[in-house]
């Protein structure tokens, strides 16, 4: 037929033509789809889509694969085939009969030989080649080794025929040796991954002869770098004595390491061997590959080599050898170090070590990081073996017998290791600027990027190097210091690096010595700022000084003149206009309130009053430049001062001098707003409420409490505010639809009630008196918050209703379940109403509605057994809808509400059963559900303790109502019911399978890993249709492992007495 | 050096340590600067400034002023913009202190909204003019602002450039019925009544006074507010109430007197205005600042008593 041109426009009677199974297949209509599909547009793609999708889905279409693969024009059309082909592999190898099997097989072998056999239509097809064998691992995983006994050995055989063959065979060993071995967890059951695991490692002897064959052999390049790749792959795993009892290491050091086609590979290879960990045994060898392997590399690279400019200049395949050297020698000296810091090694060692320093210089954090683990590991073993480090305050007689024999071997090699450190130190912190949902822009501070782990790790290796000789990482940095000072290591970058790395040791340095230490580092940052012109160099420098004097709270605690003086110094800045300062002073005045805020309310030697006082005088002075957010900041760290005033009286006048500004305006607003309550519609009203909310919200979070003063002065009148808001906000809404919510005084009064909130939950969390909650602030807070919930539209609700009782009902736990009817009734289902639509509708409030339920259910468990049946069913069903969810937090809020509600009602016996008999197998229904559905594989452990659970119940006879009015036996009953849900929703699967599966159900659920495993092995099963043959389910081994984990159970039950029923225990055990 | 020795010198460290931290640290040069102790009241600063120092900058600046060119029309283009050029043939209003002998300085203004007050320095030595030539603003406690009606809205900026609200106000420009022409202000906001207090002025209705000296500039600035009572209203158009902060002759009667019409809690300080000086950016010592307990050790005159009471400024005679 001619080639039909791929404009053609896709219709359904195309697809009908293509679906007919009767009719030969019209090739070239097909390729005419896929091209569609690829590249056409519209309506005529998604026709394509639609077709393709139907034809791969059918059963028979496979019986086309080779036809299609024969004589289509269109390489995607080839690849379309393939998926089919893959897909039947994968999915219903089982159900066809043998003989089909056997002939897929065959066919796909003899394809790939013959376009494997030819070296240059090997190259050409590469990525069909490449899908080929992929599918012919997928038949393997199926049907070797039982229906495929000769694979291993005709795979073998035909590779020593052909070199190019031979190659491709090389790359289908590997693949399977990844699918078995690497990635087999979640594809196939456990004991049929063993089963692979044994075959291979038994069939192994004729791969490696091969291997060998060509290593000894091969003049083909292309085919010794795919045999070494394979090896590369099979080392994590095969039997050692072919790795250590054999030639294999050497041949590999002297043969091929010093290659540049080869040395990569290699290079992996001896680090994968060097990996092995296995004590005592083959130390001879490891000495001898570290030797050896030594030895090449001072031929590959002469001791003078400039690591840090190959790796810059360096094609990819210079920077992938240095990156494999660093893995090398990192694996080796870490798993065996010890074995060569014998002195017949010594030199290699330090050789070693010579070369690690230097690739540490490379500018490539992955690489780096690579190194820091090793010295890392290095320094905290040598320090651990002895930890003590030596300081003035000991007399040092004769200072070789202090040092530790091991730690002298290591000595010049750490010195260098520190000036790396010590010039690359990664930036402690990073911060953000965001703007959050109230339209502010603010300033956050990441959490856990790399940057800040890899700082934790460079942090740690410092430390622990300070400790191993201090003397020479404060010589270090005092020698970089002054290059700063003299101007040639001068700039912004190396001033920054430096102080990093000299704040990153504090502590680590006895008190004197650390003292003398800072005193210089400070004099002469201090030097440099006057030293240098211009107010950018200061602004650095001045952040610099100010952050290597924040790192270091033991010599501020000790020096009150200096931190006193720290501190005027930091108010001053707060008034500096150039950029960054006054963050920067805010931010290490924080620091420093909360490391030293004994010392600000003690009385200190010298001075007239408690430094406090003079700041709480001067508060509008020192913050009258600052922007809000830094105002919230200053008034935080003055709390955690106040925090530390353990006289309750002077406490409470602290407290009143701190809050007297926001307490005066606020004062003002509320006299006013008495008299006219329309002030609360004035936007620069709204907003100056915010911003005293926010900055008692800061307050509070730092002083805790004590706090409680405050806030009962400033209570009442906030609710009703919060009220009075909440009414405008609604009537806006009532009169201009939700449109208004997006403007400017809207959102400023949301954000009012939603500080207000914030307010009252932060505090309750750090009350240290439950019952004075319950009593004074609770009761107003209800009263204000709970019909105006419920009344609000629901966009205009605060999600903040919710997670402030959740708090309250944390702190206060049983005090508080008498509310609880009262809080259901207004938050309940108005909040259920908003999330049952779909799964991510008012994401914040359907967390926080979950966390409610949870802290209910842990704390005022019998609320929830007195409410009315109909709500406390549709408590049930929220719960049941939380774990469906695929959001993580709902559905782990959900499954572990659930569990706890579930150990809850078993303790109150006559409200248990008949929930048992109401919900029991409903739930059952529905953590199956879930449990065997594929998306939500997160919960297994959750799925898998609540199964465990409920099935133990039923063992033990804690239930005691019949869950079925025709079956008396609840334990038969649930087998059952279990087993035909399983049924209905899988019909593909075998009886045989669900038997077993259900059985080890109730023998596996007293050890959650073990029933986690049970639960993991049906999910695969699953996805495959069993076929008549469901041997190679390994049916009978997973029997026997059930009845053994069965006596196992019962062994652990017998052990506790009465735990059997005396009647099931065997006759002989009664003497 | 014995272990007594050793101490000693650990000590002296430290206190040379203190003292540097102290006084010569700084982002912003800024001698006498109001966010430090004042000289004269700081136990642990030495005198690193000469005597007659602040007199000496006083007359430099003075002489500087005659010198320097500055387009301040473009300046509040500019500010009412929101948008500066690059401009490489000006100098920075920082760098020109070092150049006394040249016979005309172009100068670049601040870029952005930071830096644009006029600033003042401790009053340390009083100047023998005093009396005759200086004139003295009462300051209420509250946040300095930068204030600029243009384009119908209003907005003010804290000394670091930050905006902080914008709004309608009276001021030319500054609403939407009263949106042509710019003004540009030097205030205190008191956020307790949502109140303007105006230190200065700067531009008015387009024309621009920088470079007036202070007396004509406090003189215009009473008359323009005078013409424009709807400032001193809360009113739709005009969201704040813009008043008037009077100046006061530098004699002891004149200074007493304008002390008895304020309550001691809402003064913050005493500002000094030398008559001759231009409106210029950054701290100036033609600008000199006093906290009202100080006016008797530093002035000899004896503050009011309300304005001693509670106080924790040290005296200079306290150990």
């Amino acid at each position: 037929m001619p080639p039909v041109a791929m404009s053609l426009a896709v219709t359904q009677q195309h697809g009908q033509q293509l679906l007919d199974f009767s009719q030969k297949l019209d090739i070239s209509l097909l390729d005419n789809v896929v091209g569609c599909l690829y590249n056409g547009e519209g309506q005529s793609q998604r026709v394509a889509e639609s077709i393709l999708t139907a034809l791969k889905e059918h059963p028979e279409s496979w019986t086309r694969v080779d036809t299609i693969l024969e004589y289509s024009q269109n390489q995607q059309t080839k690849y379309y085939a393939l998926q089919i082909l893959e897909n039947v592999i994968k999915t219903r190898w089982k159900v066809l009969p043998r003989n089909q099997c056997d002939g897929i097989k065959k066919y796909i072998v003899a394809l790939i030989i013959k376009t494997s056999s030819d070296a240059g239509l090997s190259e050409k097809e590469k990525t069909y080649l490449g899908k080929l064998n992929m599918i012919l691992v997928q038949i393997l995983k199926q049907d070797w080794p039982k229906n495929w006994p000769s694979f291993i050995s005709d795979i073998v055989g035909a590779s020593r025929t052909n070199e190019s063959l031979c190659q491709n065979n090389m790359i289908i060993l590997k693949l399977l040796s990844e699918e078995v071995f690497d990635f087999s967890q979640d594809q196939m059951t456990q004991v049929k991954a063993k089963h692979l695991k044994d075959s291979m490692c038994n069939e192994f002897s004729d791969i490696f002869q091969l291997c060998q064959f060509v290593m000894n052999n091969s003049q083909n390049a292309p085919l010794v770098n795919a045999t070494l790749s394979t090896l590369l792959c099979f080392l994590n795993w095969i039997p050692l004595g072919y790795i250590f009892e054999t030639e294999l290491i050497t041949q590999l050091i002297y043969k091929f390491l010093n290659l540049p086609m080869f040395r990569n590979v290699t290079l992996k290879c001896l680090t994968e061997i060097a990996g092995v960990n296995v004590v005592g045994k083959y130390d001879e060898q490891f000495v001898k590959l570290f030797s050896h392997t030594m030895q090449q590399l001072r031929q590959m690279l002469p001791a003078t080599v400039n690591i840090r400019n190959a790796y810059a200049n360096g094609a990819d395949t210079e920077q992938n050898f240095i990156q494999n050297l660093a893995l090398f020698l990192c694996t080796y000296l870490k798993e065996h170090g010890q074995l060569v810091e014998k002195d017949e090694f010594r030199s290699d060692l330090l050789n070693a070590l010579e070369y690690l320093v230097k690739i540490s210089e490379v500018d490539e954090t992955e690489i780096f990081k690579i190194c820091l683990e090793y010295w890392n590991s290095l320094c905290a073993e040598l320090y651990r073996e002895n930890p003590f480090s030596p300081g003035t305050t000991i007399p040092i007689s004769n200072s070789d017998t202090i040092i530790p024999a091991r730690r002298q071997i290591y000595l010049s090699i750490l010195s260098k290791v520190r000036l790396v450190m010590i010039s690359r130190m990664a930036k402690p912190e990073e911060v953000l600027v965001v703007e959050n949902e109230q339209g502010e822009v603010v300033r956050e501070f990441m959490k856990d990027t790399d940057s800040i782990n890899l700082y934790k790790n460079m942090r740690e290796t410092l430390v622990y190097l300070t400790h191993l000789d201090y003397v020479d990482t404060e010589r270090i940095m005092t020698e970089k210091l002054h290059n700063q000072v003299n101007g040639t290591e001068w700039s912004w970058k190396n001033l920054n690096t430096l102080c990093w790395a000299i704040g990153s040791i504090s502590g680590a340095m006895h008190e004197e010595d650390e003292k003398r230490f800072l005193v210089t580092v400070i004099r002469d940052l201090l030097g440099l700022c006057e030293q240098k012109r211009g107010k950018d160099n200061k602004a650095i420098i001045a952040s610099n000084i100010m952050y290597v004097v924040g790192q270091y709270p033991r010599f501020l605690r000790a020096h009150w003149r200096f931190l006193k003086t720290v501190v005027n110094k930091l108010f001053e800045f707060m008034h500096e206009t150039h950029d960054g300062v006054q963050d920067m002073a805010c931010d290490t005045f924080i620091k420093i309130a909360q490391k030293c805020r004994r010392h600000f309310v003690q009385m200190q030697p010298g001075e007239v009053m408690p430094f406090i006082e003079e700041i709480l005088t001067s508060i509008s002075t020192i913050i009258c430049d600052l922007q809000p957010q830094q105002v919230h900041t200053f008034y935080e760290a003055v709390g955690f001062m106040i925090s530390a005033q353990t006289d309750q009286v002077v406490q409470e006048h602290l407290i009143e001098k701190y809050m007297l500004l926001p307490n005066q305006v606020w004062d003002s607003i509320i006299q006013k707003a008495t008299k006219d309550v329309d002030v609360l519609k004035d936007p620069a009203t709204v907003k100056q409420l915010g911003s005293i909310l926010k900055t008692n919200v800061r307050a509070g979070k730092a002083v805790g409490h004590p706090f409680v003063q405050q806030l009962g002065r400033i209570y009442l009148d906030m609710l009703n505010v919060y009220k009075c808001l909440s009414e405008n906000i609604s009537a806006a809404i009532t009169q201009n639809g939700e449109v208004v919510m997006k403007q400017p005084l809207i959102r400023s009064m949301r954000t009012v009630k939603k500080e207000t909130l914030k307010l009252i939950s932060g505090w309750v969390s750090r009350a240290t008196d439950p019952d004075m909650v319950a009593e004074n602030f609770v009761p107003p807070l209800l009263e204000a918050v709970l019909i105006d919930y419920r009344s609000n539209a629901p966009a205009a609700r605060e999600p903040e209703v919710l997670s402030t009782i959740a708090t309250i009902v944390n702190k206060l736990e049983g005090a508080i379940t008498k509310e609880i009817p009262q809080i259901f009734d207004a938050v309940f289902e108005c909040t259920l109403e908003m999330i049952n639509k779909d799964f991510e509708e008012f994401p914040d409030y359907r967390t926080n509605f979950f966390l409610l339920l949870q802290a209910v259910n842990n704390h005022c468990f019998p609320a929830l057994l007195n409410i009315p049946q109909p709500q406390f069913k549709l408590v049930l069903d929220s719960i049941i809808w939380a774990f469906k969810h695929t959001m993580r937090n709902v559905a782990h809020t959900g499954l572990s509400i659930l569990y706890q509600l579930l150990q809850n009602i078993t303790l109150v016996e006559g409200a248990a059963q008949s929930f048992y008999q109401m919900y029991f197998t409903d739930i059952l229904q529905h953590v199956f559900s879930v449990g065997t559905d594929t998306s939500h594989t997160a919960g297994l452990t959750m799925h898998a303790s609540i199964l465990a659970y409920m099935f133990n119940l039923v063992e033990q006879g804690k239930i005691t109502v019949p869950l079925h009015p025709e079956q008396p036996d609840n334990l038969i009953f649930v087998q059952e019911y279990v087993a035909n849900l399983l049924k209905t929703a899988f019909p593909h699967l075998q009886d045989a399978q669900i038997k077993l599966f259900v059985r080890g159900l109730f023998s596996l659920n007293h050890d959650i890993a073990l029933f986690k495993d049970h639960l993991r092995d049906f999910l695969v099963q699953i996805k495959e249709f069993a076929g008549e043959d469901t041997s190679d389910l390994f049916l009978e081994e997973r029997e026997a492992a059930l009845i053994k984990a069965q006596e196992e159970k019962l062994r652990t039950q017998m052990a506790v007495p009465g735990i059997v029923n005396p009647h099931d225990v065997a006759e002989e055990m009664q003497d | 050096m014995n272990v007594i020795g050793l101490k000693t010198y650990n000590h002296l460290s430290m206190d040379e340590l203190v003292e540097n931290l102290s006084s010569s640290f700084q982002v912003t040069k800024e001698p006498n600067s109001i966010y430090a102790k004042h000289p004269r009241f700081d136990l642990y600063k030495h005198r690193t400034l000469r005597e007659g120092d602040q007199t000496v900058r006083r007359e430099n600046f003075l002489k500087l002023q005659k010198k320097r060119r500055c387009d301040f029309l473009d300046h509040v283009r500019c500010l009412v913009v929101g948008e500066w050029k690059e401009d490489d043939d000006a100098q920075d209003v920082d760098e020109i202190e070092e150049q006394m002998d040249v016979v005309e300085v172009k100068v670049r203004p601040p870029k952005r909204y930071k830096n644009q007050l006029m600033l003042s320095e401790w009053l340390v030595e009083v100047p023998d003019d005093f009396e005759d030539k200086w004139l003295m603003v009462v300051c209420p406690v509250g946040k300095r602002n930068l204030v600029v009606a243009a384009k119908g809205r209003t907005r003010c900026y804290s000394k670091s450039g930050y905006c902080i609200d914008t709004f309608a106000s009276a001021l030319p420009g500054g609403s939407y019925n009263n949106n042509s022409g710019y003004t540009v202000l030097d205030c205190i906001y008191r956020e307790l009544d949502k109140t303007f207090f105006v230190l200065d002025i700067m531009c008015w209705n387009s024309h621009s006074v920088y470079e007036s000296d202070t007396e004509f500039r406090f003189f215009w600035l009473q008359s323009k507010l005078m013409e424009t009572p709807e400032l001193s209203e809360k009113t739709e158009n005009n969201f704040h109430k813009i008043l008037r902060l009077q100046n006061h002759s530098c004699k002891k009667e004149g200074i007493l007197s304008a002390l008895e019409n304020w309550d001691a809690k809402a003064v913050d300080g005493l500002l000094f205005y030398n008559k001759n000086t231009h409106y210029t950016f950054g701290a100036t010592p033609l600008v000199t600042w006093l906290k009202v307990p100080m006016i008797g050790d530093i002035l000899n005159i004896p503050p009011p008593g309300a304005f001693v009471e509670n106080t924790t400024e040290p005296k200079m005679n306290e150990s």
